[in-house]
């Protein structure tokens, strides 16, 4: 027994930043900005606009295409790293605000890169285990909120983006899931002074004007995580499943950088047809990377019912995880 | 790999490089244009071909070309 995406629903804000608007503001070549990310347009919610505004948006679309779902859903997951309060649960705010019905659970998942598929893990264990019968999944960030304006390497790879994924139970077949985390790089990306170990600090806002905390990378560190672990995830998610490479029809990972992914591309010798991007047209949207990308893979005809996928998500905290979905 | 091998394929990964640029004895860090994005590009060439992960560490602790090319050997040796 495993599960089933069977719907999901993007929501994109409306404005926009693209290469050319960058290349202006900072005086490097659209060209040399698209080489070192791979990346054309990325999004940006709006100053008064949160992540579960988003959120909402998305999910609204897909109860109005889908008008009997709303009473179905009884468990509610939120992932995000930009919530609307430190308590209540944010999740609890998208119950009432969707309308959903009373007797549904609520969680949010703290989790940013590698959160879809650690939100597809608590869905399955869920859902197999009789728990819940229709998991509405909602993932978002606004990491952009935290982007220092003058830092052209972050401005230029972060995006914001909603999606809405329904999850149910699939009697056919079972999801393995690989997992796993190496904290000791969990400060290579994070959101400095935005919590209770490094509170909001005036000074910083006032020089960054982010108000919420400023997001610190260390680019060089991510890459190399990410060629360290990847390969062998995709190795042990086969596995699990017992599957072979040449079994899985599409290998989507998280979108983080056009680069990055070439590499990994090519170092697991994949053909371009079987290994999905989109990130040239919406960026490095952290935690909505993976839905959007099986949202734009259905509609471009790439990704088609029957499919077996493998999702691998990495990224903030040095977490990963990957999994093989029947589409 | 050999050296002269090694650094004909590192020019080749940076598309905007002309050729003849790189030398066993080339302090890579002082090319004109030089960015952390060629660092990447030194990482991603080195983790495909050798599948040994250079940290940023590993490249600070190296100068020239010829650096580089025995930091792989002893790596790969080790």
């Amino acid at each position: 027994m495993g599960i089933s995406l069977d719907k999901i629903a993007i929501h994109l804000p409306d404005t926009s930043l693209s290469n050319r608007e960058l290349s202006t503001r900072f005086n490097v070549s659209e060209s040399e900005i698209f080489k070192r990310t791979g990346i054309e347009t990325r999004y940006h919610a709006d100053k008064n606009e949160t992540a579960s505004d988003l959120a909402f948006h998305a999910a609204t679309k897909l109860f109005n295409d889908n008008p009997d779902l709303k009473s179905k859903i009884d468990y509610l997951i939120f992932c995000s790293d930009c919530f609307d309060y430190i308590a209540p649960a944010t999740s609890c705010i998208l119950q009432h605000r969707l309308g959903l019905p009373q007797s549904t659970a609520c969680i949010d998942l703290p989790y940013g890169c590698s959160g879809y598929v650690y939100g597809l893990g608590m869905a399955n264990a869920y859902l197999t285990s009789g728990m819940a019968k229709c998991v509405l999944f909602l993932t978002c960030d606004t990491s952009t909120k935290t982007l220092n304006p003058g830092n052209l390497e972050q401005l230029s790879i972060f995006s914001d983006v909603a999606a809405a994924t329904v999850i149910t139970k699939n009697e056919k077949g079972e999801n393995g899931f690989i997992f796993g985390t190496d904290g000791s790089g969990a400060l290579d990306l994070y959101i400095e002074n935005s919590a209770f170990r490094a509170p909001v600090n005036q000074d910083a806002c006032r020089n960054t004007d982010t108000p919420y905390g400023q997001m610190v990378m260390n680019g060089t560190n991510v890459f190399t995580f990410a060629l360290k672990t990847v390969p062998k995830l995709v190795n042990d998610t086969l596995a699990k499943n017992g599957l072979e490479m040449k079994d899985i029809d599409l290998f989507i990972f998280h979108q983080a950088n056009g680069f990055m992914l070439e590499t990994l591309r090519r170092k697991l010798n994949l053909e371009n047809e079987r290994f999905y991007t989109n990130i040239k047209d919406y960026g490095n949207t952290v935690v909505s990377t993976l839905p959007l990308a099986l949202y734009t893979a259905q509609n471009e005809g790439k990704l088609k019912k029957g499919m077996k996928v493998l999702l691998a998500g990495f990224g903030v905290g040095n977490s990963w995880g990957a999994t093989v979905i029947n589409y | 790999m050999s050296i002269e091998e090694f650094v004909s394929k590192v020019e080749a990964e940076f598309e905007d490089m002309p050729k003849g640029t790189l030398k066993p004895e080339t302090d890579y860090r002082s090319i004109k244009g030089w960015s952390s994005m060629h660092a990447l590009i030194i990482i991603a060439f080195v983790d495909i071909h050798f599948n040994i992960t250079l940290s940023g560490s590993d490249l600070k602790s190296t100068q020239t070309v010829q650096d580089l090319y025995n930091l792989i050997q002893q790596k790969t040796q080790a």
